[in-house]
Parts: structure tokens; C-alpha cells; sequence
């Protein structure tokens, strides 16, 4: 089966320019780029194929979110390549655009059409999301009535309203209460069954162990362990008790 | 220069575009009583404003309109004008800077924004010059004959409004400076364009300087159009439309440029 994601070679870079009027003339090819560079990634390679739920550990600032961000296309890479066969979708930051003023449907129905599905469509998926959501009747009411957890249940109903072949999720299950966690873990297994691959970044190693197929491990911008969870998840913690010694 | 994708992107993104500028509106007036009334209720207060202050106390002249109200009319045809640029403009010039966290988040063409920016700027002003004209038509000053330029001269002063305020908003992503000096510059702009005085007033030496500013021409073409009900010089406009084409070309230029970078400095 084809590949729903192929990362090959990427690399990130942020260029140190010593005066940002240097970054415009070099648009216009009037001065060289520099040479002193701050590496984010560095020649990270992997492919996910259908089906896949894929976690990504390290500890912080090693540039995963760097990484999801240019598979989602929101950060440019310097160089490499990135393939994907199909839709994305990313749970990068919940509740991101919700407008405080407009209710939940509204909302729903505008970050939808903010993701790129085309009219007609996102007003059947708005009865999956109030479902999903479960707030009942704040479901109408103005976004800055709701407790923080009613928007993250927002948020991910609307996140998931539409089948992706890649999900990428960031963090974004450790908000919401046991019972709204359980859920999202259901729907992303359901969405596994019928082939959505899933980039899954988390700190709590539990639910890594629990529900990803393979590990990826990424250390100072390089990836250091590609492999199952359990293997990858020890490597990861012998690194991290030999930093503390 | 263009990208085709670009035009794509405006196209696929169409009704983002339309639901964002009335979410805009919409969310403005929805806490208070009279709601969209105000929308009409501010325009029409300004013009209302100008005209008593500027005719009934002031009783200032001009040679060319044949109404008590002439000053106030001028006026405010160049104010209508002016407030459109200065709109969008000084909007473009934060437009990624305020949305930065959306832009490194969420996966979307990133030119809708200023799309939305400019929309917006458009309906508050065909309600202003709507409102204008029915005080105009109520002072008794009617100046229909020659409205089909209006198109054109809204058309220039979109180009070098969106070319002005997109060039600097991306350079202000990168040098925050620009904002601020952005700010002032737009208000020596104001009083060095002939909207509250007219250029007869000028000195003769002095009025080709004058002339070299893109705006003066269009300001001027509005108050042809609005004010003394003639048609505009057309030399006039064919300066600032080249002027503003230019920019705005540039302005594309740096955007696509800026687009790879953006999100690695907001």
C-alpha cells in the first residue's frame, strides 16, 4: 500500500541575520544568505504507512513541534522533502480561531471552512460534532461562556469531523476530563481501522505504550530511534537518567 | 509575479473570505442594542459633524460649488476617500503580526487575511458614501452626473492601499519599526494631500510637489466627482494608478518572499 507520509532529509534552519535589513536585500539577491545558522532539525527521514499510529517523544526544544509544523506546511523547511498521499488535519493548538463572540455551532462552522472544506459539507458534520462534543445546550451559546474543558471538547469535535489519512496531535489529550479522553482514544483507534495514519506527540509515556504501533525518538534535532514503542520509550529514559548523573 | 495558486487560494477560500468579513461586523454589534444601526449611525454623525461645525459656523466657501454647505461638501468627498486608504492600509500594516499565532498554527493561505482586511474596509465605506450622499442630497447638493468614474478611482485608491499597506506589513513583520513610523507618516500624509485645504490655496510653486504625491490626485478625482460634479482629470489618475500598480507589484513580490520566513519570526 502507498505511503501517506513521507518525510526524506528535512532539515530546519533559522538564519541568524545581524540586521533583519540584510533578510529583505536578500530576496532581492542583493546580499548572501549567512553563514551562521541555528539548527532545529537535521536530516530527519521516516514514512508512515496506512494505519500507522506513530508517536513522537523527546524532551523539550529538540524540535518536534517544529517537525509537525512543517509536515503541516505552517513552517517551511530548508531543505528536504515531504510527501503526503491524502488530507490532513492537525490538533496542533485546540480552539485555535474560535471567535469569543459566536457560538459553538458557529464557530464549528467557520473554523471548518477556515480548514478548506468546501460549502454544504460542514453543515452535515456539524450534528456529528455537537455529538461528539457533548455540551449540550452551550452548544449555541457564545464561546466565552465555556469552561476551558467545553473548548477543548469543541475544538476536537471539530478537529475530527472529517475522516484525515493523517492526523497529527500535539498535546492536545492531556486536556479534557477522563471521560472525554477515553473518547478521543476510541475515535482515533476508529479512525486507525479504517486506514488514517496518526503523528502523535505526547509526554505521558503511558499513552504512547498504549495505543501507538511504533516510536520515534528526535534528540537535539536528530532523529535517534525509530523503532516500537517499548524499545524506543527505554532508550528514551536511559538518556534521560544519564543527563542526570 | 502572481502565483497561480494565489488566485486559487482567494477563489477556494471565497466564502471563508465573505463569512469572516460579516463575522467581523457581526460580532462587533452583537452585544448592543441598536446593532448593525450603528454601522450607519457613526458615518452619518461624522458627516453630520463636518457639515455643521465647517458650514453653519465656519461659513467657509469655495469658488466652483454653489452651496452654503460647499466647504463641508469638499470635505468630506475627500475625507471618504482618504478614510478608505487610511483603512486598509494602516489595517495591512499589523495584519500578520496580529494573527501570528493563527498563521504558525493552522494551515491556511495566509493572503486570505489581508482579503478580509480589505473587505471590510470596503463595506464601512459604501455605507459612509451612501450616508454622505443622503446629506448631500438633503443640503440640496445633487452630484449624480458623473458617479460612473467612481468605480476607477475606487479601483486606484484599492491599488495603492493594499500595495502600500501589504509592502510595509510584511516589512513590519521583520522590522517592527515600520509600524510605528507607518503610524505618523500616515498623518503628516493626511495634511500634506489636499483634503482640507485645496490646491489653489497652494502657492503655484509649490503645487507640483504636491503633485507627486499619488494621493493628491486621487483625493482630487473624488472631489471632481463628489464636490463640484465634474468629471476628474484624467492625467491625474494615470500617476497614481502607475505609481500604485508599482507597489503593489513589489508588495506581491515580498509577500511570496516573506511567506517562507513568516512563521519562523512571529
Amino acid at each position: 500500500m502507498k505511503n501517506v507520509l513521507i518525510v526524506s532529509d528535512i532539515s530546519k534552519s533559522y538564519y541568524n541575520y545581524n540586521s533583519e535589513i540584510k533578510r529583505i536585500l536578500s530576496w532581492f539577491n542583493l546580499v548572501k544568505k549567512p553563514k551562521e545558522k541555528q539548527d532545529i532539525l537535521k536530516n530527519v527521514s521516516f514514512v508512515l504507512s496506512p494505519g500507522e499510529i506513530v508517536g513522537v517523544v523527546g524532551s523539550n526544544g529538540v524540535g518536534k513541534s517544529s517537525l509537525l509544523k512543517i509536515i503541516t506546511n505552517t513552517l517551511h523547511q530548508t531543505s528536504g522533502n515531504i510527501i503526503v498521499n491524502g488530507s490532513v488535519s492537525a490538533i496542533l493548538e485546540l480552539g485555535m480561531g474560535f471567535h469569543p463572540e459566536l457560538s459553538g455551532r458557529q464557530n464549528a462552522i467557520n473554523i471548518m471552512k477556515l480548514m478548506g472544506h468546501l460549502d454544504g459539507k460542514e453543515k452535515i458534520a456539524i450534528s456529528d460534532i455537537a455529538n461528539f462534543a457533548d455540551i449540550g445546550e452551550y452548544f449555541d451559546q457564545a464561546v466565552r461562556s465555556y469552561s476551558s474543558g467545553m473548548h477543548v471538547r469543541l475544538a476536537f469535535a471539530v478537529a475530527i469531523a472529517f475522516r484525515p489519512d493523517l492526523l497529527i496531535i500535539d498535546e492536545a489529550l492531556s486536556v479534557g476530563d477522563v471521560y472525554f479522553q477515553k473518547k478521543c482514544i476510541e475515535k482515533i483507534k476508529e479512525f486507525q481501522s479504517k486506514g488514517t495514519s496518526i503523528l502523535f506527540v505526547s509526554h505521558d509515556q503511558a499513552t504512547i505504550k498504549s495505543i501507538c504501533n511504533r516510536a520515534i525518538l528526535l534528540e537535539n534535532g536528530l532523529l535517534v530511534k525509530d523503532g516500537n514503542p517499548e524499545e524506543v520509550l527505554s532508550y528514551y529514559n536511559t538518556i534521560i537518567a544519564k543527563n542526570y548523573v | 509575479m502572481f502565483r497561480n495558486d494565489m488566485i486559487r487560494d482567494i477563489f477556494k477560500y471565497r466564502n471563508y473570505i465573505v463569512s469572516a468579513i460579516k463575522i467581523e461586523f457581526y460580532s462587533k454589534y452583537k452585544r448592543s442594542k441598536l446593532g448593525i444601526l450603528w454601522m450607519i449611525i457613526h458615518p452619518f454623525m461624522q458627516v453630520l459633524i463636518y457639515t455643521l461645525v465647517l458650514s453653519a459656523i465656519l461659513k467657509a466657501k469655495l469658488s466652483g460649488i454653489d452651496s452654503q454647505y460647499a466647504y463641508a461638501i469638499y470635505l468630506m468627498s475627500g475625507i471618504a476617500g482618504w478614510t478608505l486608504f487610511s483603512d486598509i492600509s494602516s489595517r495591512l500594516l499589523t495584519v500578520f503580526i496580529d494573527n501570528g499565532n493563527l498563521l504558525k498554527k493552522v494551515k491556511f493561505p495566509r493572503i486570505i487575511l489581508p482579503m478580509i482586511i480589505v473587505g471590510v474596509a470596503f463595506v464601512n465605506f459604501l455605507i459612509m458614501f451612501i450616508s454622505m450622499f443622503i446629506v448631500f442630497f438633503v443640503l440640496g447638493h445633487v452630484s449624480t452626473e458623473y458617479l460612473f468614474w467612481m468605480p476607477i478611482i475606487i479601483f486606484v485608491t484599492l491599488i495603492n492601499a493594499i500595495g502600500i499597506g501589504l509592502f510595509l506589513g510584511v516589512l513590519n513583520i521583520f522590522i517592527r519599526d515600520v509600524g510605528q513610523i507607518m503610524t505618523i507618516a500616515l498623518q503628516f500624509w493626511f495634511w500634506l494631500t489636499p483634503i482640507v485645504y485645496s490646491m489653489d490655496m497652494l502657492p503655484e510653486s509649490y503645487q507640483y510637489i504636491f503633485t507627486l504625491n499619488p494621493m493628491t490626485g486621487i483625493i482630487m478625482s473624488y472631489q471632481s466627482v463628489l464636490a463640484y460634479n465634474t468629471s476628474p482629470n484624467i492625467e491625474l489618475l494615470v500617476y497614481p494608478g502607475i505609481v500604485g500598480m508599482a507597489i503593489f507589484f513589489l508588495a506581491i513580490f515580498m509577500y511570496n518572499k516573506a511567506n517562507q520566513e513568516m512563521a519562523d519570526v512571529l
